[in-house]
């Protein structure tokens, strides 16, 4: 019995130490997307689950100081003490996770999931009654450390797989070695119809499996892929796609990569034309509809205005102006490979909006850009032996919302353009070997460009520095600056006829009643678009769809071509996201801020290639969104149109919490309700359970009956407040209950505990069918509430229970 | 003659339920007493009771040895007794010319020695002795004593003036300790009863069972079932009372064997072949009174407390 002990003692440790170290490893792996301090209160919050868990349990299981006092003792069972504590343990990532995601934190389910197994592994090792239990953690631990390193790209995620594969080394031979060399075969006795058929219906089981799994598993298309492997392509589209040094994929894999220099020598692998920022904006909001001649042989005057003249110029040119009225974009069928076909790669937080164009001025139907004469100045900062190159264009201000810095990069592949796509709160800017400020200047929209080119050549890597945006100060720099009134808009006078911009300011004023200078107010008009109005790209514009005043408009001017864009989307609620954005820049306007129109690329998130680290950027990922000024200068990007991501702000963690505090407290609330509830109703909950688990008693065995009828009527008794202390005998603790009641079951009590004990302590085998049938109708008449009238009587007549 | 009335096959049950109608019939309103001097018969154990004078203990004993037709003898313990007194004693014939032995009262079935405590220990530990071995060594020749020998003494706690304690090592010789204690009104007034003739007294003649039912009555006891489960148990409460804090001494392996026997005479006497926590439960008080040393007066307190602090076996 000693040596069994130890040698269970020996084999718990050991499941203890993979355990630690398969949590080890998660850990590490969660290092690298999560907070180092929700972490480490995460974890550590759990493992003083399982030591107070550990101890109390050990404490329960400790013979206990003697006393004098003659009074029998209730005390808490150690196995419900492990079985709360461990339920704890294993459930405590999943609360953990919940709580954290409300607080912005945390990270995806599945690492929850991943975290409860951890911990399961290691309860399991730590309280495990069974061997086999042990056994179990040991598999735990092991999937969860194979399954972290290859997870992982980090080369310390190997040692811990190798650690976990030296402890489990010792533990199998420590453990098992014994039983392996007392298993060498003595003999073999062939068994002739056994064998065929295992093996039969385990090709057959095989078989069923694969044909299940075949073409649902990722797994299981790379395993078909394997046979017959592609060279070319990335992985990320196609499974088969093979990548390595040494052939043609080296320099695929190598122009790929947005970090790599690329140093590649021809156009071989760029068979697809590379288009115009024009040509991307067609293809994905449709071509603008042409104009009329009539319309467009517009008799100026005399003496007009010069800007009048000169904007009209520039609507007419591609780049300077952006209409809302387009035909439908061509229907494209979605990229195979995205990778390959990538005008451009970005390394950096997904969701993030590069802006290539603003337009501050809309006339109704069209935007068009306004020329800022002041150009922001481009500073040099040498950082090392690199140069990089800073503007203040809107991070200039100390009350700025704009804080930390946040490395991206990007590689342009096939871009058209002089125009480097970026993010409204880029600070600096670096070109590797590039160290003239001259390279760089802003165009007059205020979008960073490289003047003097026609486009930025391939393969050149921009390495930038963002900045997030920073709530708080967001808001309180909304609240302190004064709004600009509508009239004030440089497009005012034009568009202030126009039908469309009518209705939008008729619903800005609903939405917003009390139209003063606050971020809520921005963020009610973006959560109204975003919840009430439908995305869609291939928007058909006709007569028939519009209603109400639109029907009027179109009926009035008869000519499609009037027809208000804008008024058409806030009819149909519907659109694509240049609608969208319009839409948001007019109403925002309507309520006292300014804003610009802005196209450029959406870095989607499903596009994002993990293994690389980066996300390729196509055509397909055109956009158009708008900035807002919140005060002073300082432009934030909004997202109204639903289906993209907002921008994300930076928030602190006290923030969210006065934020979520009616959530939170309301949860509590509801959690302590509902802890109540079930409290309350444990009677009938545990009494409805065993009415159900009756229904199987008949099939189990006579000891498990016993023991079961045992444990039940024990939960009964403590259910009904009057536990049995353990140092007595369930019989004579039920009996006084039964005797008590003078209750018509006291005679199938003392039947069925003569046969339990028979069965427990004598040489009984089963119980007698007398024995059962005692047996059935305890289960079902001795429940809870029937205990319970006989503490009252109890209590009544003075007897102890 | 009495013997021949017995039927050779009484069951074990049935001879169980004679006897103890009988000293029921003996002692009246004592039931639980009863029954626990039937567990110390059956578990070959021997008896102490710990009583005032004229609560019927020379009654019962004198009950128990005419329930088998066994040979009753009872020693008046005083100072002035002596070993050979107890034991007997070897007598020079001058006619044979050769040592005659004079047989002690010892050697008889059922010996009742009253007031224990009133004897010197040289000459209570000539008894022990007896009751230890079922022997007695007189001038170098040793003689067994009857196979069902068995002793109730009986001590008054009362008036101590005079009295030599038994030291522990003796009490432990004994299986239990019995307080009798004052019947109920109901039964002192059957007792009033039976004392005027109002009840017969034809049952103090017959003899129900003989000497050999009751040797296989206590083989019997010596082999119910006890499961080790039960064992283990056992051992936890031996192992409390050596640990407790009220306890100066606690039980001894032979105290614990004991233990057992009493609990298998107890699930016997309950008609069953396996002994049940409730068994070694139910003879705690009277096994471990006579054998604890308390620091405390109220060793039963003691003994429940004990009892409460081990979890029984459970149902597997």
């Amino acid at each position: 019995m000693h040596a069994s002990r130890l040698s269970k003692n020996r084999r718990r440790i050991g499941a203890i130490a993979l355990a630690v170290i398969a949590i080890g490893a998660l850990v590490r792996l969660r290092s690298t997307c999560e907070a180092y301090g929700v972490l480490a209160v995460d974890v550590g919050l759990n493992a003083l689950i399982v030591i107070a868990t550990a101890w109390m349990v050990a404490r329960a299981e400790a013979p206990r100081a003697q006393t004098t006092d003659s009074k029998p003792t209730v005390t808490r069972n150690p196995q419900t003490l492990g079985l709360i504590g461990v339920s704890a343990a294993v459930l405590f990532p999943l609360l953990a996770n919940m709580v954290e995601r409300r607080l912005g934190e945390g990270t995806g389910s599945e690492i929850a999931y991943m975290s409860v197994l951890a911990w399961g592994g290691l309860v399991a090792a730590i309280f495990a009654k069974l061997n086999r239990t042990i056994s179990m953690s040991v598999v735990c631990s092991g999937f969860l450390t194979l399954f972290t390193t290859v997870t992982s790209d980090h080369q310390v995620a190997v040692y811990y797989a190798f650690l976990w594969g030296l402890v489990c080394l010792w533990w199998l031979i420590a453990n098992h070695w014994e039983r392996v060399e007392s298993c060498q075969i003595d003999t073999v006795s062939s068994n002739k119809i056994r064998m065929p058929l295992a093996i039969v219906a385990g090709s057959l089981v095989f078989l069923v499996a694969a044909w299940i799994a075949s073409g649902r598993s990722v797994m299981f298309n790379r395993m078909q892929a394997e046979l017959m492997r592609t060279s070319g392509g990335t992985s990320l589209s196609d499974a088969s796609a093979r990548s390595g040094v040494g052939d043609g994929d080296a320099v695929v894999a190598a122009r790929d990569h947005a970090a790599s220099f690329g140093a590649v020598e021809t156009d071989v692998f760029l068979d697809s034309p590379q288009p115009s920022l024009f040509d991307i904006f067609n293809d994905t909001f449709g071509a603008p509809v042409r104009k009329k001649k009539s319309e467009r042989a517009i008799a100026l005057e005399p003496r007009g205005d010069q800007s009048t003249s000169s904007r009209t110029a520039q609507s007419n040119s591609t780049t300077q102006s952006f209409t809302t009225h387009r035909n439908d974009p061509k229907r494209r069928k979605p990229l195979k490979d995205v990778a390959a076909n990538a005008s451009m790669y970005w390394i950096g937080r997904t969701g993030e909006r590069l802006a290539t164009q603003r337009y501050a001025c809309f006339d109704g139907i069209e935007w068009h850009q306004v020329t800022i004469p002041a150009q922001p100045e481009i500073f040099e900062h040498k950082i090392g032996e690199r140069v990089w190159f800073g503007s203040d264009a809107n991070n200039g201000l100390a009350l700025g919302p704009f804080v930390e810095s946040i490395a991206e990069a990007i590689k342009f592949t096939k871009f058209r353009s002089n125009r480097i796509p970026a993010p409204a709160g880029v600070e600096m800017w670096h070109i590797d070997k590039v160290d003239q400020a001259d390279f760089f200047g802003f165009s007059a929209d205020r979008c960073l460009e490289m003047p003097g080119r026609d486009y930025v050549p391939d393969y050149t890597t921009v390495r930038l520095v963002d900045r997030s945006i920073d709530l708080e100060k967001l808001q309180a720099l909304t609240a302190m600056c004064p709004g600009v009134s509508a009239s004030e808009h440089p497009s005012a006078s034009e568009h202030a006829a126009d039908a469309g911009v009518q209705l939008a300011k008729q619903t800005v004023q609903n939405w917003v009643p009390n139209a003063t200078h606050k971020w809520e107010n921005v963020q009610l008009v973006v959560d109204r678009l975003r919840s009430e109005f439908a995305f869609e790209r291939t928007a058909e514009v006709s007569v028939a769809e519009t209603s109400g005043a639109a029907e009027n408009a179109t009926r009035a001017t008869d000519d499609d071509s009037n027809v208000s864009p804008l008024h058409n989307f806030l009819a149909r609620r519907r659109g694509n996201d240049v609608m969208f954005a319009t839409a948001a820049a007019v109403m925002l306007r309507e309520i006292g801020f300014r804003t610009r129109f802005v196209t450029g690329f959406y870095v989607n998130p499903k596009q994002h290639d993990s293994l690389a680290g980066q996300t390729p950027i196509t055509a397909q990922d055109a956009h158009a969104w708008l900035e807002v000024d919140v005060g002073m200068e300082t432009w934030i990007p909004l997202e109204p149109t639903p289906g993209f991501l907002q921008p994300t702000y930076r928030v602190s963690l006290a923030y969210r919490l006065r934020q979520n505090a009616v959530a939170i407290a309301g949860g509590f609330v509801g959690l302590i309700l509902a802890g109540t509830c079930l409290w309350l109703s444990r009677a009938y909950l545990f009494e409805c359970m065993c009415r159900l688990i009756s229904f199987v008693l008949p099939w189990v065995s006579d000891r498990q009956r016993v023991r079961w009828l045992v444990g039940v009527l024990d939960r009964r008794c403590r259910l009904a407040g009057m536990a049995r202390p353990r140092s007595i005998p369930p019989r004579e603790w039920l009996l006084q209950c039964s005797v008590a009641q003078q209750a018509n079951w006291t005679s199938a009590l003392i039947r069925f505990f003569n046969e339990a004990d028979r069965l427990n302590f004598g040489s009984g085998a089963a119980l007698s069918a007398e024995g059962r049938q005692a047996c059935s109708q305890l289960w079902l008449e001795v429940s809870t509430f029937v205990l319970r009238r006989s503490k009252s009587i109890n209590l009544n007549g003075g007897l102890g229970c | 003659m009495l013997e021949l009335r017995t039927q050779p096959e009484t069951t074990s049950e049935q001879a169980i339920e004679l006897l103890r109608e009988r000293l029921n019939r003996v002692l009246l309103g004592k039931c639980d007493k009863i029954e626990l001097v039937l567990a110390c018969l059956l578990a070959q154990g021997h008896l102490l009771l710990d009583d005032l004078p004229g609560l019927g203990k020379t009654t019962l004993a004198k009950a128990v040895a005419l329930g088998f037709g066994a040979k009753f003898a009872r020693v008046q313990c005083t100072p002035d007794l002596l070993p050979t007194d107890i034991t007997g004693f070897n007598l020079f014939n001058q006619k044979t010319r050769e040592f005659e032995f004079h047989a002690g009262p010892v050697f008889s079935d059922i010996l009742l020695a009253d007031e224990i405590n009133r004897t010197t220990p040289r000459t209570q530990s000539a008894l022990f002795e007896a009751m230890a071995e079922r022997q007695v060594t007189i001038d170098g020749n040793s003689r067994s004593l009857s196979p069902t020998f068995f002793v109730i003494a009986t001590q008054n706690p009362i008036d101590s003036h005079g009295a030599y304690p038994l030291p522990e090592a003796q009490l432990d010789r004994f299986a239990m300790r019995i307080e009798i204690g004052y019947p109920d009104s109901t039964a002192q007034l059957a007792i009033l009863g039976a004392a005027c003739g109002m009840v017969s007294d034809a049952v103090e003649d017959s003899t129900p069972l003989t000497l050999e039912t009751l040797s296989r009555l206590q083989q019997q006891t010596a082999r119910v079932r006890v499961d080790p489960r039960i064992q283990r148990y056992l051992i936890e409460l031996c192992e409390a009372t050596r640990k407790h804090e009220s306890i100066a001494l606690g039980v001894s392996p032979r105290g614990m064997l004991l233990w057992q026997r009493v609990a298998q005479a107890w699930a016997k006497l309950a008609g069953r072949d396996f002994v049940i926590p409730a068994d070694i439960q139910a003879v705690a008080i009277p096994v471990l009174t006579v054998r604890l040393v308390s620091k405390v007066k109220n060793s039963g307190a003691v003994v429940n407390s004990i009892l409460s602090s081990i979890a029984v076996p459970s149902y597997q």
